[in-house]
């Protein structure tokens, strides 16, 4: 065992370089010991093994997956042949192996861009009449005062900065650091629960979004609280004041003619934060209130900027919540604080939430008489990181 | 299998995301927009709550019923008196916005007016809406009031679970644990 990896608990400082040659080591190292889980498939050959004994669930997740897909292939105003492409393409993502093992996991997300930017496109007919009282009554019946109005009553320009930083930046760019940062410093397959939990959230997030059109705080301050339709252009709220500052065309274009106008609930910009902070939470737990933090900063931009109520704010972040612990208790494994990144994981643990139950008595004791039988019998196979956390928690691999 | 445990975590989590409302509420000191004294007692109260659900949102995986007896015996107020100020709010939109002055506004965008809500719709979606927060509420606060139980129940094996009284140092925790006691004999006055 090489001297890197019998101490994976060693502190290592933020020297970018230094941790990118960590990471390499850890790498070798596992290599070396023939770590199986952080093996990739580097197959290119097309195959539909990995369809076969679906669990119910995964039977549900990709039916589910699949009718997004034709709704979207049906409502897109695209040559039948380009349909057909797409569709192959998709088909492509999912059955060649080198593929399959990301894009997979990964099918809720896109599901969730497909949909987003198909939605302008679907007919109007279709559409449900746009509410424009709804939100900022729910706003003052469960938080007491327009509070969006109160946060966006006084602006300035190094405020208007301040709010565009979290708003118009970290919330294009986050998803993918966190992505990358589960991927390398989460277990091994962590990466599919938040695939799974970042792209439900999105894709149930639109879908309401569709199903409950509602006028976002800037219709407000534009039009009063008169009726809309679908004819209407967007607006960038506060946004637009950016792009007088840069004197380049960032928001004000994209922003009016952006495929969901009357999308105000729920905001998906607090659930894709909220989202980012719990991953990022399970990851460095050591960090969640400056995560927390993050989330309340990007709260207070987007009313600032008008284009959220605070109503649709809680919701995104209850969304978030929900998807986010539903994966953690379904699929995703214990991270390990000795671990330092996929590489150290030699075998996965799960939550398990009747024997963790802090309450059942019963459970926490027939647990006790459990551990001591394992002990007995596997402690043979001994792991890298052998302590008492590790015996004890091999009842739990799956 | 979401158990015991897991709920009142997600309970407070999300009672934690509605109560930030107290900390935005009181930004509106710095921006000058004028609110009512009943509003500044919800904000203030507010903050103070969600700071509560924090702590108890912390020790959620390892609590003890010093903690929780007051946690859930505060979220069972909060949510009592949360329906007054529902109440209360509710009168304060729907006495602000008349209703009149939209119908008109609506007869003239005739053709497109199919696109956009009736005003007999947005009623009833808030309504609805307003109802179904409301049940929501009171469903997670019979979870908190069960955990409660079930932590009295498991106090008969484990000794974490017994009501304690700290060897008070300074009057802050002497005062934090008089409330724990209080709310204690209250909440098993009621379940």
């Amino acid at each position: 065992m090489s001297s890197i990896s019998s101490s994976p608990g060693t502190k290592i400082g933020y020297n970018p370089i230094k941790l990118i040659l960590r990471l390499y080591a850890e790498f070798l190292v596992a290599k070396k010991q023939n770590n199986l889980l952080i093996e990739l498939n580097h197959d290119f050959k097309p195959t539909l093994k990995h369809f076969r004994n679906l669990s119910r669930a995964a039977v549900i997740n990709l039916s589910i997956i699949g009718s997004v897909f034709l709704f979207v292939l049906y409502v897109l105003p695209i040559s039948f042949l380009l349909k057909l492409l797409l569709a192959f393409g998709l088909g492509l993502l999912i059955t060649v192996p080198i593929l399959s093992q990301f894009f997979l996991f990964g099918l809720p997300i896109l599901a969730w861009v497909f949909l987003f930017f198909s939605a302008g496109k679907i007919p109007t007919s279709w559409k449900p009449p746009i509410s424009v009282k709804i939100l900022p009554s729910m706003e003052t019946i469960l938080y007491g005062d327009d509070l969006s109005d109160v946060l966006a009553s006084y602006t300035s320009k190094p405020l208007d900065f301040v709010a565009w930083f979290p708003y118009g930046i970290v919330h294009f760019a986050g998803p993918f650091i966190v992505a990358a940062l589960v991927w390398l410093f989460g277990p091994p397959t962590a990466l599919r629960s938040f695939g799974w939990s970042f792209g439900y959230m999105n894709l149930v997030g639109v879908a309401i979004q569709q199903i409950f059109p509602a006028a976002p705080p800037w219709y407000k301050i534009l039009y009063g609280l008169q009726p809309a339709n679908y004819a209407m252009k967007g607006s960038p709220g506060g946004l637009g004041r950016m792009d007088g500052y840069f004197g380049v065309d960032l928001y004000t274009t994209n922003f009016s003619n952006a495929p969901v106008i009357f999308g105000a609930f729920p905001s998906l910009h607090s659930g894709i934060s909220t989202m980012n902070a719990l991953w990022l939470s399970y990851l460095f737990p050591k960090y969640s209130p400056c995560f927390a933090c993050y989330v309340c900063w990007l709260w207070w931009s987007t009313m600032y900027l008008t284009h959220h109520y605070f109503f649709d704010l809680t919701a995104g972040s209850v969304l978030a919540v929900t998807f986010f612990f539903v994966a953690k208790y379904q699929w995703l494994p214990l991270r390990k604080a000795d671990c330092f990144c996929r590489f150290n994981y030699y075998r996965l643990e799960y939550e398990d939430p009747l024997q963790n139950d802090p309450l059942n008595y019963e459970a926490r004791l027939s647990m006790e008489d459990a551990v001591e039988l394992d002990d007995a019998t596997s402690s043979g196979e001994s792991t890298p990181v052998d302590d008492d956390a590790t015996v004890e928690s091999s009842l739990f691999t799956a | 299998m979401v158990l015991i445990k897991s709920l009142p975590q997600l309970v407070l989590l999300y009672a934690v995301i509605n109560k930030m409302c107290g900390v935005y509420g009181l930004l509106s000191f710095l921006t000058g927009h004028p609110i009512d004294a009943v509003q500044w007692v919800y904000y203030l109260s507010s903050t103070a709550v969600m700071v509560l659900y924090i702590q108890g949102f912390r020790r959620v995986q390892t609590p003890n019923i010093n903690w929780f007896s007051l946690v859930v015996f505060v979220y069972l107020l909060d949510t009592v008196i949360g329906f007054l100020y529902t109440g209360y709010f509710s009168w304060l939109w729907f006495s602000e916005h008349d209703n009149s002055v939209q119908l008109t506004a609506r007869a003239v965008t005739e053709d497109l007016s199919s696109q956009s809500a009736s005003e007999a719709y947005e009623l009833f979606v808030t309504v609805a809406l307003t109802v179904i927060t409301s049940l929501v509420r009171l469903y997670f606060t019979a979870i908190m009031l069960a955990f409660f139980k079930e932590m009295r129940t498991a106090a008969k094996f484990d000794a974490r679970f017994r009501i304690s009284s700290a060897s008070a140092s300074s009057s802050a925790v002497r005062w934090l644990n008089k409330a724990q006691h209080q709310s204690y004999s209250l909440l098993n006055r009621i379940v």
